[in-house]
């Protein structure tokens, strides 16, 4: 009752390596088992999950070749096109330059979701070398570390990111560099807490009293140990950071106006909304769904962590 | 309870200082000109570098680091963050002004959001059938997933455009705050229904549960009287995280519903690199977080018998 969220996906694998081989050995033919668990159709029984990779997979098709997937010019002016609603030949309709929406949303998936990139890279890289770095030295380090992270999380993300933009200026990489640093703090704690776990298995033991060096033991055994759970933070914090960079974007913080970057197409729209609510509807309805996706991509991943 | 209570203020207090030391390093010393970033944008191409001389000396900016970083730390303790650039009010005061307006709205979206969080995990929980079970427990993740900018402009469009029932500008009075205060709450609630799902769940496959059915009450009694104390209670320690995504979210609310408060005063001060008002609402939402964790850290021992007897174990 309580896994039934999260059981199917991460849960499966072992499941049945755990789950199946006594029960064929319970003497019960092969076959029926087998299909009780449904290990081998994932897309059959999880929909879901395979729609969500599908979408995902769809927006980096997007951001990698955008020319493929709409003829037109994302830049370009159409006078005798202006405000039209979503038709056959323009599906998400066109803004008040007479530019096609849909165009300027696969382009803006370059933008948007290379931002998104980045900012995972940055929380990613610096948070798991702080967790690992305060996991692993222990002591004064792990505590002024710890209460870095404290204060990164005192104040919430989009707050966070926004003073970091003031700081730092607008335009899309000052964006992307302030949800990264924002972030950091996830992954250092998630990394932090399996580093300590890691630390006390026998085999790093085994490691140390064989005169192992401590910068070996940690880059050798610990680290590729201690990897899975921030590997699965990734999708979760690729989501939140879509939706951080958009609201920049919306506020007007991110990439300048001609571009299509995705929060600055939705803020395009917000003064036609009552007679062109295409405008914002459909590329937020694309937001939504990438973000959707990656959620749920995260969930299949990480079946105790669900939040 | 003493020495738990003093070591949870020490930590807060290490967070305040945390979050002033970190916002003047970010706002003061990385900026390349704190100076330029004193003057409103559109004058900085034309400083007078006689001027620029005098108001280095006059804000201090002369100085040694660490002795800036003092008297801004000790102004600070009196709650003195300097003067808006753009408005040339003191920071305290425009807050000050700002502040009611979001305590409003927070209060009323906080309100909406745990109503609809507990009702979400109520109702998936009490459902008999899967179908709906699974259907009602994917309400929180579209929540958590739905860019809230979006939503604003969703509510906006059908409940002022097409309905027409409330002002798409909040105004004050209640008629105003009715669409804010519920675009804030939706994308609030989602975390909120999530952690209290998942509570409702663990809780209702706990064997006290068993036993009142064997007592003969039904499952909307068992929910209500048992479970739905015990699984919510937890929800406490997500206060400063829930207070903190108000006061964030406010920023995209107030904006939206073109609302006076401290969202728009944050977007603006960005806007405009209005260092000493950003900082001093850093120090605002810090203050906030930390405040509200302190308090549940202390009282949840009180509200939760449960856990009297372990910090006593832990910290004596």
């Amino acid at each position: 009752m309580t896994i039934r969220l999260d059981q199917p996906s991460a849960a499966d694998p072992p499941s049945t390596a755990s789950g199946a081989d006594p029960t064929l050995d319970a003497a019960t033919p092969s076959a029926p088992p087998r299909r009780r668990f449904g290990v081998f159709h994932p897309i059959v029984t999880q929909p879901g999950l395979a729609v969500a990779v599908l979408v995902v997979l769809l927006a980096v098709a997007f951001c990698v070749i955008p020319a493929a997937f709409t003829w037109m010019n994302p830049y370009v002016p159409d006078t005798s096109a202006i405000l039209a609603g979503p038709s056959a030949t323009q599906p998400f309709g066109t803004d008040r330059l007479g530019r096609d929406v849909y165009t300027r949303t696969v382009y803006g998936a370059v933008i948007t979701l290379t931002a998104t990139l980045l900012a995972v890279s940055i929380a990613f890289f610096i948070g798991t070398a702080l967790g690992l770095v305060a996991g692993f030295v222990r002591g004064i380090v792990d505590l002024v570390l710890m209460r870095v992270v404290d204060v990164l999380l005192s104040v919430p993300g989009l707050l966070l990111t926004m003073v970091i933009v003031s700081a730092l200026g607008y335009g899309t990489t000052n964006v992307a560099i302030a949800v990264g640093i924002s972030s950091v703090a996830n992954f250092a704690r998630v990394m932090r807490a399996e580093v300590l776990k890691v630390t006390q298995a026998d085999f790093v033991e085994a490691a140390a009293s064989i005169g192992t060096h401590r910068v070996a033991i940690l880059l050798r055994h610990v680290l590729p140990n201690s990897m899975s759970s921030v590997l699965a933070l990734i999708p979760l914090q690729f989501g939140s950071s879509i939706l951080a960079i958009a609201a920049l974007g919306f506020l007007g913080f991110g990439a300048p106006p001609p571009q299509p970057e995705w929060g600055l197409l939705v803020a395009e729209g917000r003064d036609v909304l009552a007679i062109a609510p295409w405008i914002s509807l459909f590329p937020g309805a694309v937001i939504l769904s990438v973000v959707l996706a990656s959620n749920r991509i995260s969930r299949a991943l990480q079946p105790v962590r669900g939040l | 309870m003493l020495t738990y209570a003093l070591l949870k203020l020490g930590r807060a207090l290490i967070v305040v200082w945390g979050a002033f030391t970190a916002s003047f390093i970010l706002l003061y010393l990385m900026p390349a000109s704190p100076i330029e970033l004193l003057f409103p944008p559109n004058e900085r191409a034309s400083i007078d570098p006689q001027a620029f001389k005098e108001m280095e000396r006059a804000y201090g900016f002369d100085r040694p680091t660490w002795e800036q970083y003092l008297d801004r730390l000790l102004a600070g303790l009196h709650g003195d963050f300097g003067t808006s650039v753009g408005t040339g009010k003191p920071v305290i005061e425009a807050i000050g002004e700002a502040l009611p307006n979001t305590v409003i709205l927070a209060a009323a979206a906080l309100v909406l959001a745990s109503l609809f969080a507990l009702s979400v995990a109520w109702v998936a929980t009490y459902l008999e059938s899967a179908w709906l079970r699974n259907l009602i427990s994917s309400v929180p993740p579209l929540l958590v997933s739905f860019p809230s900018f979006l939503l604003g402009l969703i509510i906006i469009k059908i409940f002022s455009f097409q309905l027409g029932w409330f002002p798409p500008i909040s105004g004050d009075g209640l008629r105003g705050l009715v669409l804010p205060a519920a675009a804030l709450a939706i994308p609030v609630s989602g975390p909120i229904a999530q952690l209290l799902l998942r509570n409702f769940q663990t809780e209702y496959s706990s064997p006290y549960v068993l036993t009142s059915y064997s007592k003969g009450l039904r499952k909307g009694q068992v929910l209500n009287t048992e479970v739905l104390r015990n699984a919510s209670l937890p929800a406490l320690t997500q206060g400063g995280i829930i207070v903190g995504e108000l006061l964030a979210g406010a920023v995209i609310t107030e904006t939206i519903f073109s609302r006076a408060g401290i969202g728009r005063l944050t977007e603006e001060a960005v806007r405009a690199q209005d260092v000493p008002v950003v900082q001093g609402i850093v120090m605002l939402v810090a203050v906030c977080f930390v405040t509200v964790n302190f308090i549940v850290d202390v009282s949840y021992p009180l509200v939760d018998p449960r856990l009297k007897a372990i910090p006593k174990g832990v910290t004596a």
